[in-house]
């Protein structure tokens, strides 16, 4: 078998192999249906010539040049039936369209049964056989030949109108094609026309042309996306070859140094050449797959590395601006576009508002142009697929709407007009959040699908980011208006509670104070009972002395006493006396003063009964002076809220007094109650009070009054000052009047009844008349 | 058997004064000028009453009150606080602590506290 027939064979193999992948990747594809026929017919062609040529005798000869013929012929109508349905859309031809493609074949099935028709007979040559054609070959020939020139004419009229991967692919296979035709036409038809057999060897090896640019489209420009399988099936006769190939390296080895694969030492070196084997297949296995992914996929390879690193470093950040530009610049230059761009949709108040947030080869007013109508934000919200300008058309198509095929017209024109060839949606929760607007590639390619379901799987993760990166923004800027918001609201409140804070610190302050002013008075409380106390005994004790020692001396316990010396005696206790009244008096205003002695006002008392007792004491007095003491009472007289030993100190004082300044005639007390008061009146006809000393009465200056101070050297001036402070206390009102100097006085003292009326009464005299003894 | 005084004050001239009457009416006196030593006379000598000064020079008359009232011996007699500090409050206290009375020095005379004595003295 000569070495052209081994090469015929391993092309129609290989035709077999292609028409397999293409078939089993879509069946359901025309286009695919129509490929694989295609390269099935194209297999057989091969196999008929090979075996053709192979063959000895004449009936295997004839059957072979009957069957490639009929291959052939099978050859042009797929083809046609190809060029007719290869396109980027998807296109079905109607039974009748694809009858009549393949009905002539019939035609060439009888031409070539019937003996004389086709093939009139197989000479044998020096160089191979030789088949003599009858009359129907050139009606096939030409038949043929005009499908040939309709199927190129088909595509070349798809190339004109061809744009983005689609023209890439048909550039290809035209190319492809070309050549084919021209070796298959050239041997294979029109040198058999005109008698020359020798170079129909060489007609498929045009299709192995065609075979070879097939597969190199299919790598390249993913030609009916049957990279994946093509690449398994690399794989797989890669891992086939080398298994073949170590089982013969292992059975020499075996052969060589172990006497055979049946030996026993042969099984033992194979136990333990099986798992060396099962490792070395793993590994064969990973590269054949490395190198498979780097030829097949090799765009596909770094992309998916960088599209994995640039998700990375989304994820890590929430700076909207750096994650836009990351996903730009990464994308553009990764994909190797000419430019990109992203926008972004926020939602405010209803209304949807596009920004651009990033472009690097587009204006910035090419953004704005695409979105102006809304119509690509909302298709994208709805379809959440990218958008590719190229199948907008098919789109437009498919889609039910008069007004939705214009307006897709209409975007279309529109990212013609600012080139870009993919819009890119960016979604969260069926929500619009983005568009990411692509360019063409650099390289004039189209978007594989590869490419653009990692776009997909990019701009969700693009989607996430943008979305967290705005969420965090707001967030930061609601907090910052929150802050300030809350700032401005209880600045107020702030300013308020500095406020408080300082009065507060100055109550404090003021407090502490207090606390120490009143630590202060206590101390000088307590000095002023020390002194008090001190006082009290060194005033009183050499007073009392005297008495006691005056006392023995008149009872005769220093001998018996005359009676001069007795008078004596007698004045000087008198006089002893005097000084302890005084003395106490003293004390008791003193006292009096710093509010040692509160006037209790929580009994009633009998008034006269105290009366009686008062002028008892000051009736030996009275007589010694030989002045009547009288007291009238006029109806009844309730009981009286008073402090009782207090008031007898007045009642006491102010009689007494009225007794000191009188000579002759006497005094007069009178008593009566009203309602609200129990006014009494102490009368005298002593020396009466000029106008001034009845001013001064019961200041606390010891105003004795002039005449007074004629009269007597010791005075009891201040007991009227203590008199007015006590019946103050009782919130009573006492005063005195007199006609004139010698024309006697009187006192009036006036208690109230009830004490809570007299209380503000006393208040409302304070306030009128600050410092008055005179209530 | 006459009735004893006892005379807790520090001042000479008082208790010459009380000394002399209260022996020209017939009675023991005794006196202390301290604190300590009245209580332990009010022990030894047994007096029917004692007259406690509150302003002496080191003690407070009350706190001397306050000893002799826990003292077992001593509580039983009756003591009067006898003094020139005319205060309510000591008044009160000396009455709390058990004085059975108070008397002012310059408001009673030698005639009256004898006869007092008289009545309110126990008998030994």
């Amino acid at each position: 078998m000569d070495f052209r027939n081994i090469l015929l064979l391993v092309a129609s193999v290989l035709d077999f192999v292609l028409a397999f992948f293409v078939f089993k990747n879509n069946r359901k594809r025309e286009l695919n249906v129509a490929y694989a026929l295609l390269a099935t017919f194209s297999g057989l062609w091969s196999l008929g010539i090979a075996l053709f040529r192979a063959s000895t005798d004449y009936s295997s000869q004839l059957f072979w040049n009957q069957e490639f013929i009929l291959a052939a012929g099978l050859i042009a109508s797929s083809f046609l039936h190809f060029t007719f349905v290869f396109s980027d859309k998807e296109i079905r031809l109607k039974n009748w369209q694809r009858f009549l493609i393949y009905v002539p074949n019939v035609l060439v099935l009888i031409g070539v049964a019937t003996a004389g028709v086709m093939i009139k007979g197989i000479r044998i040559r020096s160089w191979g056989n030789e088949s003599v054609l009858g009359w129907g070959y050139a009606h096939y020939a030409f038949y043929f030949g005009a499908f040939w020139i309709w199927g190129t004419l088909n595509l070349v009229k798809k190339l004109l109108h061809a744009t983005g991967i689609f023209k890439n692919q048909l550039i290809y296979i035209l190319a492809g094609l070309s050549v084919s035709i021209f070796f298959g036409v050239t041997f294979n038809l029109l040198l058999i026309l005109f008698g020359d057999y020798r170079w129909i060897w060489l007609g498929p090896y045009a299709s192995f042309i065609f075979l070879l640019i097939t597969t190199y489209t299919i790598v390249r420009y993913r030609l009916m996306d049957i990279r994946v399988v093509a690449k398994r099936f690399f794989v797989y006769i890669g891992l086939a070859i080398w298994v073949y190939v170590s089982f013969y390296v292992v059975a020499w080895i075996m052969e060589k140094f172990f006497g055979g694969l049946s030996s026993a030492s042969g099984y033992m070196a194979g136990a333990i050449l099986a798992p060396a084997f099962v490792l070395l297949f793993n590994s064969t296995n990973r590269v054949l797959h490395s190198v498979a992914n780097k030829y097949f996929f090799v765009s596909l390879y770094n992309y998916q590395e960088t599209i994995a690193k640039l998700t990375d470093k989304l994820t890590s950040s929430i700076d909207l601006g750096k994650i836009v530009n990351l996903i730009v610049g990464t994308v553009k230059d990764v994909m190797k576009l000419d430019r990109a761009g992203i926008l972004l949709i926020s939602r405010g108040d209803g209304a949807m508002k596009c920004k651009i947030a990033k472009v690097i080869g587009f204006e910035e007013s090419d953004g704005k142009c695409l979105v102006r109508d809304n119509f690509l934000v909302s298709y994208l919200e709805k379809t959440q697929k990218p958008l590719v300008r190229d199948e907008i058309q098919m789109l437009g198509k498919r889609s039910s709407g008069e007004r939705d095929r214009g307006q897709l017209a209409e975007l279309s024109q529109n990212m013609k007009k600012i080139d870009a060839s993919l819009c890119l949606p960016m979604v969260i929760s069926n929500r619009l959040v983005g568009i990411i607007v692509l360019g063409d590639k650099i390289s004039g390619d189209a978007y594989t699908s590869d490419d653009l379901d990692l776009l997909n799987t990019l701009s969700k993760q693009a989607s996430i980011a943008v979305e967290n990166a705005r969420l965090y923004k707001e967030v930061r800027d609601f907090n910052k208006t929150l802050g300030r918001t809350v700032n401005e609201q209880t600045k107020e409140i702030r300013e308020q509670k500095e406020q408080v804070e300082k009065l507060l610190a100055k109550e404090t302050k003021a407090h502490a104070l207090e606390k120490r002013a009143n630590a202060e008075l206590r101390k000088l409380d307590e000095s002023k009972t020390d002194f008090m106390l001190i006082t009290q005994h060194h005033l009183r004790t050499p007073l009392s002395t005297n008495a006691g020692i005056i006392d023995l001396m008149i009872s005769g316990a220093y001998g018996k006493p005359t009676k001069k010396m007795k008078e004596a005696m007698v004045k000087l206790q008198d006089s002893n006396a005097k000084g302890i009244g005084v003395i106490n008096e003293l004390l008791d205003v003193s006292s009096y003063q710093i509010g040692k002695e509160a006037i209790r006002l929580d009994e009633k008392i009998d008034f006269s009964a105290l009366m009686e007792e008062t002028l008892k004491d000051l009736r030996t007095e009275a007589k010694k002076k030989n002045i009547y003491l009288k007291y009238d009472v006029e109806g009844k007289i309730p009981k009286i809220p008073a402090d009782r030993t207090k008031l007898k100190m007045v009642l006491t004082n102010v009689i007494d007094n009225c007794i000191k300044y009188t000579t002759k005639g006497g005094v007069v007390v009178t008593a009566k109650a009203d309602k609200d008061n129990l006014m009494i009146a102490v009368a005298d006809t002593g020396i009466g009070m000029s106008d001034d000393v009845k001013e001064g009465l019961f200041k606390r200056t010891f105003n004795r009054g002039e005449e007074a101070q004629k009269m007597f050297a010791l005075g009891k001036g201040l007991g009227l000052f203590l008199s007015g402070k006590i019946i103050e206390g009782h919130h009573g009102k006492i005063w005195a009047e007199s006609r004139g100097v010698g024309k006697g006085s009187v006192f009036y003292v006036e208690l109230p009844l009830k004490q809570e009326a007299a209380r503000g009464r006393t208040a409302a005299a304070k306030r009128d008349a600050p410092e008055s003894g005179q209530a | 058997m006459k009735p004893i005084v006892l005379f807790i004050e520090d001042d000479p001239e008082q208790v010459v004064l009380y000394k002399t009457k209260f022996e020209m009416e017939g009675f023991k006196v005794f006196f202390a000028d301290n604190g300590t030593d009245g209580v332990a006379m009010a022990k030894e000598k047994k007096p029917g009453l004692i007259f406690l000064d509150v302003l002496l020079p080191h003690e407070n008359g009350l706190d001397i009150l306050k000893k002799l009232k826990k003292d077992e011996l001593a509580r039983g007699i009756p003591t009067v606080l006898f003094t020139n500090l005319s205060n309510k409050n000591t008044r009160d206290e000396g009455l709390r602590h058990g004085a059975v009375d108070f008397f002012v020095k310059t408001d009673i005379t030698l005639k009256e506290l004898v006869a007092w004595a008289k009545k309110n003295a126990k008998k030994a």
